[in-house]
């Protein structure tokens, strides 16, 4: 504590601004969200006594509304799938920004080095930074949580009463809760999402010595693993072997040691987003006579996968931080010329290649031979950049 | 008490250090010096916990220092080349050190920034070399550490900067009973202010002693030789170095005694004058023979490489 508390004295002013900003962003995303998703109750109500519309005609015309009431939660949902303008990507941006600029202010050697003689643990120093940035994360998460969720309620409260005044009967109590927890379920996901997907960034961070690398190899990892993990896989390395062996019960029997591998693989995928991970383990279970996909009433085992779901996803946020605190305390600037492990040479190659043999073949069609040694010449020539295999590269880590 | 034990350090599988050893006490100045790549630096990396020994031990009144913050306050280091956030201005890596060290003292700060005059409201980048190494030497000693690491502390000081540096190191050791561990080239410098040295090569210690022992190794002496030094002087075993103006011949001496005075007067010296050599001198010379020494092995293993070729 006495660490966090140095650092504070220090930092608080550049998490401070780091913070204004997130929470600029965050006011930003929620007017846009509230001004773009207006659905204008009271119009469509003053509409409906105006136009004296029977009852039935106006709940006909308006019943996406009316039954359901204001809903954001499609808004989170594509929050995760889409390019909202000030949704995932830039919140994460920001949050990516605020780190690099920190970090990068460490990314000399010589700077480095004096940061190394601070009387502060290097797991105190890689902790402080990661958890304040993490705060900042989910105080503008929460905080746009709160005031979506404040809208939302307030609009179908007057939705209920206006109902009532007008005597429109379709319009049931529920909407209110119903709604409520729709919402909350999925920013409570979009939240856990957006905590993986920064943990995982920071986690390469903290390994390479060049932040900037580092962020870069964290995000082409996810991307990679997140898009290329199982379809890619599958045809990269089975279409290019049954064309070679040319024997369809070889490779059919190596088609059913694929899909089991896949199937596992999935997982792993899984893992980095909840809303896949809960509708996938939903499904497994559905398939064993479970209905467990819907998140709405109160019955036992629909609430058990969402439980199962939010577990799951803070265990795997718990390992990724014990990795960081565990790695951060190994670190030696003496160590690697890339990263501080030099270890990582191999998979940070491997992942290179990787990444170029199936953006190669998902986006300019090329034969899948050819991006797969497009991948393999791709893999070894970094391999052979990084790694110190000479005594000459040996001591290239010295800059001075 | 600062002791090193028996450190190793690989960069990679490049090994850099070689079992070193060495102890500065309280109150004590030792300095350390070598060729270039003798691996100084990277013993002072180890030693202010920058980085980690791969092996041995590195103990601050039996504490370790690696990843210890207890004992990295009570460090000083000024490094050849002192580097800290650009952007920041003087005054803000001032209130950084108040933040990170509880014992730094932002008066004691000022009063040395009246002799090395440092503009705090400048920028970090903007200072020039000299400038930083002041600023760096500053702020470590405003710290009150319990022992200063110095590696290369005069490299981009002006004479009079020098002057003063060596002046107020002496001042604070006398006055705060703290420990300097000091490598650098300016062995004129380390001469005048250091109590032991060690000299290290390819990453070992070759000699460990006091500065008086160090000194009283080998002797520089000026020698008359009215009509010249015959080839007889060039085969007495303890001259290392010889070199003359005239009949008068400077030369450097180990186990200078009344024996091989009588020597020198039995080849003809008329007038014998022993005088102290200073580091520097010692340095060069020792470096010298090494070479030599070092030309003289490999010419022989060519020689019995030939011999077994032709065999």
């Amino acid at each position: 504590m006495k660490g966090f508390a140095k650092m504070t004295r220090e930092w608080w002013k550049f998490y401070l601004v780091a913070l204004i900003a997130v929470v600029f962003l965050m006011l930003c995303d929620s007017i846009y969200v509230i001004s773009y998703h207006n659905d204008g109750y009271k119009g469509k109500v003053f509409n409906y006594h105006m136009e004296q519309d029977s009852e039935e005609e106006f709940l006909e015309k308006n019943t996406v509304y009316f039954n359901s009431g204001k809903d954001y939660t499609e808004v989170v949902v594509d929050k995760v799938n889409n390019f909202e303008p000030f949704g995932l990507i830039s919140l994460i941006i920001i949050v990516v920004v605020i780190q690099l600029m920190k970090q990068s202010i460490f990314a000399n050697v010589r700077v480095a080095e004096f940061q190394n003689m601070l009387p502060i643990k290097q797991s105190t120093r890689i902790m402080y930074d990661y958890l304040a940035v993490l705060g900042i994360l989910l105080v503008g998460s929460l905080g746009q949580s709160v005031i979506l969720l404040a809208y939302q309620t307030s609009y179908n409260h007057n939705l209920l009463a206006a109902a009532k005044i007008f005597s429109i009967t379709g319009v049931k109590e529920e909407i209110v809760t119903n709604a409520n927890a729709r919402f909350m379920v999925n920013m409570g996901f979009y939240i856990l999402f957006l905590v993986i997907l920064y943990t995982w960034i920071y986690l390469g961070m903290i390994l390479a010595k060049n932040p900037i690398v580092g962020s870069v190899v964290s995000v082409c990892s996810w991307y990679s693993i997140y898009y290329f993990l199982d379809n890619p896989l599958y045809e990269l390395f089975h279409e290019p072997m049954r064309k070679l062996l040319e024997s369809p019960e070889f490779a059919s029997e190596q088609v059913m040691k694929y899909e089991r591998i896949l199937n596992r693989l999935k997982w792993v995928k899984m893992m980095m987003n909840p809303f896949d991970f809960f509708y996938s383990s939903g499904g497994v279970a559905k398939e064993k006579g479970f209905n467990l996909v819907d998140w709405c009433g109160n019955e036992p085992e629909k609430r058990y996968n969402l439980v199962l779901t939010a577990c799951i996803m803070a265990v795997f946020v718990a390992v990724l931080m014990v990795c960081i605190l565990l790695l951060g305390r190994k670190r030696e600037l003496s160590e690697g010329k890339l990263f501080y492990f030099s270890v990582l040479d191999y998979p940070f190659s491997c992942m290179c290649g990787w990444f170029v043999a199936t953006i190669l073949y998902e986006e300019f069609d090329i034969e899948d031979i050819l991006c797969l040694l497009a991948g393999f010449i791709v893999a070894v020539v970094i391999c052979l950049l990084l790694h110190p295999f000479s005594e000459k590269n040996q001591t290239n880590w010295e800059v001075k | 008490m600062l002791e090193v034990r028996e450190v190793e350090k690989s960069y990679n599988k490049n090994k850099v250090l070689n079992g070193i050893s060495l102890t500065v006490q309280p109150g004590e100045i030792h300095g350390l010096i070598g060729e270039n790549s003798a691996g100084k630096t990277t013993l002072i990396k180890c030693i202010t916990g920058i980085y980690r020994a791969d092996h041995g031990k590195i103990l601050y009144d039996g504490k370790p220092v690696y990843d210890n913050p207890d004992v990295k306050e009570k460090i000083g280091y000024v490094a050849d080349y002192n580097e800290y956030i650009r952007y920041y201005k003087v005054s803000q890596m001032v209130h950084m050190y108040e933040c990170f060290y509880p014992r730094f003292e932002k008066e004691k700060f000022n009063d040395y920034n009246q002799i090395f005059k440092i503009p705090v409201h400048k920028r970090i980048y903007s200072l020039s070399k000299g400038q930083k190494m002041r600023l760096a030497f500053m702020l470590e000693i405003s710290k009150n550490p319990e022992y200063l690491i110095l590696d290369e502390p005069t490299s981009g000081l002006d004479p009079v900067a020098k002057a003063h540096f060596f002046e107020l190191l002496i001042q604070e050791v006398e006055q705060n009973e703290i420990g300097v561990l000091i490598s650098s080239h300016n062995l004129m410098g380390l001469e005048k202010v250091c109590d032991s040295v060690t000299m290290m090569h390819q990453g070992s210690v070759e000699r460990q002693m006091s500065m008086e022992g160090f000194k009283s190794e080998l002797v520089r002496l000026n020698v008359v030789f009215e009509g010249g030094a015959g080839k007889a002087l060039y085969d007495l075993p303890q001259i290392l170095k010889v070199s003359n103006v005239g009949s008068i011949y400077t030369m450097v001496v180990r186990e200078y005694d009344e024996a091989f005075a009588g020597n020198l007067r039995e080849i003809g010296a008329s007038l014998i004058e022993p005088s102290d050599i200073t580091l520097e001198e010692l340095f060069v010379v020792l470096e010298e023979t090494k070479e030599i020494e070092e030309s003289a092995r490999l010419e022989k293993h060519k020689k019995i490489g030939s011999k077994q070729q032709r065999k």
